[in-house]
């Protein structure tokens, strides 16, 4: 499995990273699915709803900003192909609370924020089993996909 | 009929279908109905001991069923059932490994070393004192005490970031029992204990130096033969491929 984002698409989600430090940063990816591959058009950020003390490792998604989203990618004739989210000061590795959580087939995007400066962003797919999360390659584009 | 709507990410598991047609009276029934249709459904839906899973969200057309009957919500013919994922997921301190700044950890301890003997040399207990209250104010922000000094450094191009994968803890006990150690140590200067303020003092320059110069960290060894004896909030192991006290060696995305 590929995930294709473009530099600019990839530069917002770093730059909502860096300002949530160091607390965690949460969204969505919407995009077109593809036989072997997603292709990220767009990024919504989400507000972090998990307890405000625990957000420097903790992030949540709401149901309600969940339908949402699921509602305006219809409208766009997307899909939300991923979720992305911030790990500060430590790697862009899913933990065990990553995996337990985690929904097949979405493609979660782990951005890494050490002391205030970006680092690696890397992608998992939770296997068919919950067992693990695969990693996917990440396929990072010049150009800006259009939405259609 | 009642409809269900299934998410994207189950979507796999409906033959890609995003609705689904059910006969059923009650929330409950629907579920059950559904998951005997798509079996390989289930175990995204309801964990190990049947409960639906946490992040496993039922609305009735708008409503939460969790505000309405829970499973035994009644259910009308032209009501929506709607299966909605809630997204949470962070990293876990007390099961990963964090990102280590041991270039940043090095300025720190150099700061430590210049200062303390500086403030031996010219005789000055407010210095040891300030470097002792620098290090434990860094200890309880999580950070090393002179990082504002390190990030100084960083932008003015004289050091640069070495970032090892490694546990924070065993350096911020490390750090803080320094600081303890200069905090002892004034307080003995200032009762006139001499001796016994500067062996302190140096006891830090000198385990400060072992760090810096040989890489080996003695609170951070103390810290994790601490969790060997049992002691509680403590880690047992080192980071992988590394001995208690010694320098960590795997780097992020290695």
């Amino acid at each position: 499995m590929r995930l294709h984002i473009s530099k600019p698409l990839l530069g917002e989600i770093e730059r909502q990273c860096l300002s949530s430090y160091p607390r965690e940063a949460a969204g969505l990816l919407f995009g077109r699915d593809d036989l072997g591959a997603r292709t990220v058009v767009e990024v919504q950020p989400i507000e972090n709803s998990f307890e405000e003390r625990e957000q420097k490792h903790r992030y949540l998604i709401d149901p309600r900003a969940m339908l949402e989203a699921d509602e305006r990618a219809d409208e766009l004739g997307l899909v939300i192909v991923g979720v992305y989210h911030s790990h500060p000061d430590h790697p862009a590795l899913p933990s065990e609370f990553d995996r337990s959580n985690a929904w097949p087939w979405l493609i979660y995007t782990i951005t890494s924020v050490q002391d205030g400066s970006i680092g690696q962003t890397r992608g998992w797919l939770l296997d068919e089993n919950r067992g693990q999360f695969d990693e996917v390659e990440l396929v990072i584009d010049e150009v800006f996909q259009e939405k259609s | 009929m009642t409809t269900i709507r299934i998410p994207t990410p189950l979507r796999a598991y409906t033959d890609g279908l995003s609705s689904i047609q059910i006969q059923a009276d009650t929330v409950q029934s629907a579920m059950q109905a559904l998951v005997t249709q798509y079996p390989t459904l289930e175990q995204h839906l309801y964990d190990e001991t049947g409960e639906l899973r946490a992040y496993v969200n039922l609305f009735v057309n708008e409503h939460d069923v969790r505000a309405l009957q829970g499973a035994q919500t009644e259910l009308n013919p032209d009501d929506q059932l709607k299966i909605i994922p809630s997204i949470a997921g962070g990293l876990s301190e007390e099961e990963g490994i964090s990102i280590v700044d041991h270039s940043a950890l090095r300025v720190n301890q150099a700061a430590i070393i210049t200062l303390t003997i500086g403030a031996f040399v010219i005789d000055a207990i407010w210095l040891v004192a300030l470097v002792g209250g620098i290090m434990l104010v860094g200890s309880l922000l999580g950070r090393p005490g002179f990082i504002t000094l390190y990030h100084g450094f960083r932008r003015a191009g004289l050091v640069k970031p070495d970032k090892l994968l490694d546990h924070r803890e065993p350096h911020r006990f490390a750090q803080t029992v320094g600081g303890a150690f200069l905090a002892g140590a004034t307080t003995a200067l200032l009762a006139g204990a001499t001796i016994i303020g500067w062996t302190l003092a140096w006891i830090v320059v000198s385990l400060a130096a072992l760090n810096l110069f040989g890489g080996f960290c003695v609170g951070c060894a103390a810290y994790y033969w601490l969790g060997r004896l049992g002691w509680p909030g403590f880690r047992i192991e080192p980071p992988p491929g590394t001995a208690p006290g010694h320098k960590a060696t795997h780097r992020p995305g290695s």
